[in-house]
């Protein structure tokens, strides 16, 4: 590779690290990550892999198996999907945010991450690591702020991101609306950008609003500005570009998406999110708490079971965020008591694809097959009743039933005031927590 | 009543950040107050603000702006513009 002055061997530090950690030095300075490996530092200080929060759910045919919780840190995540011909020309640097990178889904082919510090002050300033690892629900890869990051390989992967924000007083190196800095790949790493990283964690509060202002902002979905820093007349100055090159088909393409029939509640929506290029979108959050977990629907089998799922404090919002463009099939009964469609089912038949959502009311059940496999963003809002505690609804945390083909279980009585988002996050937060712990 | 899809114009936004600033203890000043200066600006002119996100974007076939922003140095802004596509704007410098 040709810009390493670094002996991984001396690097490999375990540290407080949890679990034995692996790596294979390949060249000079590739490493490869194997897929036991959850924890792990890398010889850029701060980057490293970390253990994510994954429960299993079991092997209940049709349903979820598996589910990745939000990471310690504000909750909040967004998600990058990566179409078939992706490619990155350019590093970036963020100024004012750590990312936390879980990479999910894929062809199982290799991806291949670069990574040069460019943090003023670091010992390992214009260092350059190369890392080659598979994408996994079980790690997450933070790269610290200052630290420049490109990827290859992440084609048809989707990467949720859990950033951690920073900021500081007068810091021209950042920019809040868009924090990231790009450089070309054909630069040499001597004439990378040194970087002032923001210096104080940004509040879980704060983080909520920015998250909160950044969902209103995405009303109508936009691409993002590139910065660079360039001499301009002998001063070096940062350079925002706006190439408005996408997004001429997104109109039609979205308004098919959201034009079905009324079913009773049901709502589909549209996402919120961002063009990070012709069909790849940063979808970011829908509900106010900004809390979202990630499920994996395995792939749909013939002879499966045919029940539903229902919950009857908690609005689920559902977006698909892989497989785009399989069909998917979803199912819906009407199990409120007290709805003028009581007992109604419902079918909808559309694709996967990221930039809608479906909302389901609680006491709605229902079944979502598709015939590959899907990893879903679920986001909830939780419902309390004047009353409680109300002995006949299931607690926080265990709300969901499972209803056989053919039954149709009447409630009634659902809660109807939304829980506050502090409670919400606070619920994810003892979730996260609880399967943290070693068992 | 549903507490999803936000809309930048039906949130007091000025007021929430004030509020932030207000409720920040002593720890978490520092850090709010400098939230609150880089952003409030922008919240007096909200089309100054995009998408609060960064992400590398997606390189595009035969990208122009890669190319010329490779040369990195430029004696003057005109000189830069002009070598600049025309689908390609600079912003709000």
């Amino acid at each position: 590779m040709g810009h390493s002055r670094i002996r991984p061997e001396r690097y490999i530090q375990i540290k407080e690290m949890e679990k034995i950690m692996r790596i294979v030095p390949v060249g000079h300075t590739v490493f490869a990550v194997d897929d036991q490996t959850t924890a792990l530092g890398l010889p850029i200080e701060g980057l490293r892999f970390e253990r994510n929060v994954v429960r299993d759910l079991g092997r209940r045919p049709g349903w979820f198996t598996t589910k990745l919780l939000s990471s310690e840190g504000p909750l909040i995540s967004d998600f990058v999907t990566h179409e078939a011909s992706f490619k990155y020309t350019s590093y970036g640097i963020h100024v004012g945010q750590d990312d936390r990178l879980t990479f999910m889904g894929g062809g199982g082919s290799p991806i291949r991450g670069h990574f040069v510090d460019c943090r003023r002050g670091s010992a390992t300033l214009h260092t350059r690591v190369d890392v080659s690892f598979s994408s996994s629900l079980n790690r997450r890869l933070v790269i610290p702020r200052g630290v420049a990051h490109t990827f290859d390989g992440l084609e048809r992967v989707v990467t949720r991101d859990e950033p951690v924000w920073y900021v500081s007083e007068d810091n021209d190196d950042w920019n809040i609306d868009n924090d990231l800095i790009s450089i070309s790949r054909d630069l040499d790493i001597r004439d990378f950008p040194v970087v002032h990283p923001n210096e104080h964690l940004l509040p879980d509060v704060a983080h909520q609003f920015q998250s909160r202002l950044s969902q209103s902002l995405l009303q109508n979905p936009k691409s993002y500005l590139a910065r660079y820093l360039l001499t301009i007349g002998g001063q070096e100055q940062y350079v925002r570009f706006n190439y408005p090159t996408w997004g001429e088909d997104e109109e039609r393409e979205v308004r098919d998406l959201l034009d079905i029939p009324q079913i009773p509640g049901v709502e589909v929506r549209r996402s919120r999110y961002a063009l990070t290029g012709p069909r790849s979108w940063t979808i970011v959050p829908n509900t106010d708490a900004c809390v979202a977990d990630v499920l994996f629907l395995p792939s749909t089998t013939d002879g499966a079971w045919s029940g539903k799922s229902l919950h009857k404090r908690t609005k689920m919002w559902y977006t698909f965020l892989s497989s785009e463009g399989m069909p998917l099939d979803l199912e819906f009964l009407d199990c409120r008591r007290d709805s003028p469609t009581a007992g109604v089912n419902s079918r909808l038949r559309t694709i996967c694809d990221p930039r809608f959502s479906v909302a389901i009311d609680h006491g709605i059940a229902y079944s979502i097959k598709c015939r590959e496999d899907v990893l879903v963003r679920a986001e909830q809002e939780l419902f309390v009743d004047q009353n409680e505690p109300r002995t006949d609804l299931p607690v926080f945390g265990q709300d969901l039933l499972f209803v056989d083909h053919g039954q149709f279980p009447s409630v009634e009585g659902l809660p109807n005031m939304p829980c506050p988002t502090k409670l919400l996050r606070l619920i994810a937060r003892h979730e996260t927590a609880a399967y943290s712990r070693p068992v | 009543m549903s507490l999803n899809h936000l809309k930048f114009e039906e949130v007091n936004w000025k007021k929430e950040l004030n509020d932030l600033v207000d409720a920040a203890t002593p720890e978490e000043k520092a850090a709010t107050e400098a939230f609150a200066k880089a952003l409030g600006p922008h919240l007096n002119n909200p089309e100054m603000l995009r998408t609060l996100l960064g992400k590398i974007q997606a390189s595009i076939p035969g990208d122009a702006l890669a190319i010329v922003v490779a040369q990195k140095q430029f004696g003057s802004l005109d000189e830069l513009k002009f070598k600049l596509p025309n689908s390609v704007a600079i912003v709000n410098l």
